[in-house]
């Protein structure tokens, strides 16, 4: 079939989609009209994909007849009324009016809410039954785990790094700090170790942590601002620890 | 030996029980569950349920898939439709104010449902929008629908239509809707204050 012809069908479905899709009026289909249209092109289809296409735009003709039926039906009943008119109404009314209007035509559901014999003894059954909490999710996801540190042993051990890597990277990442503390002095602590994915973010928080140990850098933290520096060594101050926790090893979280 | 009345009785009570009793989702009863607790006579049963509660202000109110049916439709029909209670005759705003819809809630409703029911039951949700803000602030215009879509008031379809929902169709009687909202006298000009 000539792409021409597929399109006209494509177009025919999309525009009877679009009339099924929303509330406008379905007399504005020429049914008769997309009927003709698609018997001429019938001869012409060949492939199963034209068909299918065929078939999908006499079914959706079927249900604009359908809707066409509806509608008349409707507009026939009772509840018909001209939606500008409603507008219009709905314009000109104070909010006062329109809950007075609600209000004249709501006939509220009774219900009870009040609770039962049945519900409270089953509410005791349930309390009585229930683990306390620490105990309740480990049946689906075991002991919970406290944080965990890593050295350079685990780290070997997990292999993420082999000890021949770990001297090797330990003079690159030194390589890579320090023209950048020579040129500005100090450098964001979670900057520097994100790396393209969690192993290297881990890797590279760990390579630093003995750069730090061996005194070629040090760690900086401001707790007030929330940032952490590393900074060229200090000799003069006594050295301590600084617990840096890496949770979500692709995000900052101290 | 139990007469046939205080068999109705015990029955009628049975009904009022289980179409009152709170349900995880919706409120109102199925009629497979009435047959299952009260026996295949259960429209009998409800017919006479209707006339003890009717004089408290109160009828039962019977919806299947094609809209209100009367316990005369036909047994399959009443097996798959919702039985509910609900109050007889309308409330006036003073009255339904407790119910927790304040004055802007009724009215918001009132816009929906009435625009809706004009566009026969379905309309893009943006249209409707745009009619709740002639006369409510943005924000309450999506609080609004997302409350009403939650209580069962309207539907959100695939397309981003809003149709009128289930809890719609039970309470509010759509014929006195439009006749109320038509019968509003034009809003009176307010006075314009003088440069």
């Amino acid at each position: 079939m000539p792409e021409d012809n597929m399109e006209k069908v494509l177009k025919i479905v999309e525009a009877l989609r679009a009339v099924i899709g929303s509330s406008s009026d379905p007399f504005n289909v020429n049914v008769k009209e997309h009927i003709e249209a698609l018997r001429r092109l019938l001869p012409e289809w060949k492939e199963l994909d034209e068909i299918l296409a065929d078939v999908e735009a006499m079914a959706l003709l079927s249900r604009i007849v359908e809707l066409q039926e509806k509608w008349v039906r409707y507009q026939a009943s009772s509840l018909y009324v001209d939606p500008l008119l409603v507008e219009l109404k709905i314009v000109a009314s104070t909010p006062e009016r329109l809950a007075e209007v609600f209000a004249g035509s709501w006939h509220p559901i009774l219900k009870i809410e009040q609770v039962s014999k049945m519900e409270l003894m089953n509410a005791i059954n349930y309390w009585n039954r229930l683990l306390p909490f620490d105990k309740r999710f480990v049946e689906e996801f075991g002991q919970q785990r406290g944080l965990a540190s890593f050295d350079a042993k685990r780290l070997v051990e997990m292999k993420i790094l082999t000890e021949e890597e770990l001297n090797r990277r330990f003079w690159e990442v030194y390589g890579e700090l320090k023209p950048m503390l020579d040129l500005h002095g100090k450098v964001d602590y979670w900057k520097f170790v994100e790396g393209k994915d969690s192993n290297e973010t881990i890797a590279r928080a760990v390579i630093l942590s003995h750069i730090v140990s061996s005194g070629l850098a040090s760690i900086e933290v401001k707790p007030l601002e929330d940032n952490i520096f590393i900074v060229k060594p200090k000799l003069s101050k006594q050295p301590r620890s600084v617990a840096i926790t890496i949770s979500r090893p692709d995000r900052r979280e101290t | 030996m139990m007469s046939v009345e205080s068999d109705v009785a015990i029955k009628v009570r049975k009904a009022l029980q289980i179409m009152l009793t709170p349900k995880v989702r919706n409120p109102g009863v199925k009629g497979w569950e009435l047959k299952r607790a009260i026996g295949k006579d259960y429209h009998t049963v409800i017919q006479a349920l209707n006339t003890e509660i009717d004089k408290l202000g109160l009828t039962v109110k019977i919806v299947g898939e094609s809209g209100e049916l009367s316990p005369q439709a036909e047994q399959e029909q009443l097996d798959n439709a919702r039985f509910y209670i609900i109050f007889k005759e309308p409330l006036t705003t003073r009255e339904a104010s407790p119910s927790g819809m304040s004055i802007d809630d009724m009215a918001a409703l009132a816009i929906t449902l009435s625009y809706l029911t004009s566009k026969r039951g379905k309309a893009p949700a943006k249209e409707v929008e745009k009619m709740l803000k002639e006369k409510l602030p943005r924000w309450k215009v999506e609080w609004n629908i997302r409350r009403f879509i939650r209580k069962g008031y309207i539907l959100k379809d695939d397309d981003g239509n809003l149709v009128i929902g289930w809890r719609s169709l039970v309470e509010v009687d759509f014929k006195s809707l439009l006749t109320l909202l038509l019968a509003t006298p034009p809003k009176e000009q307010e006075p314009v204050e003088p440069r």
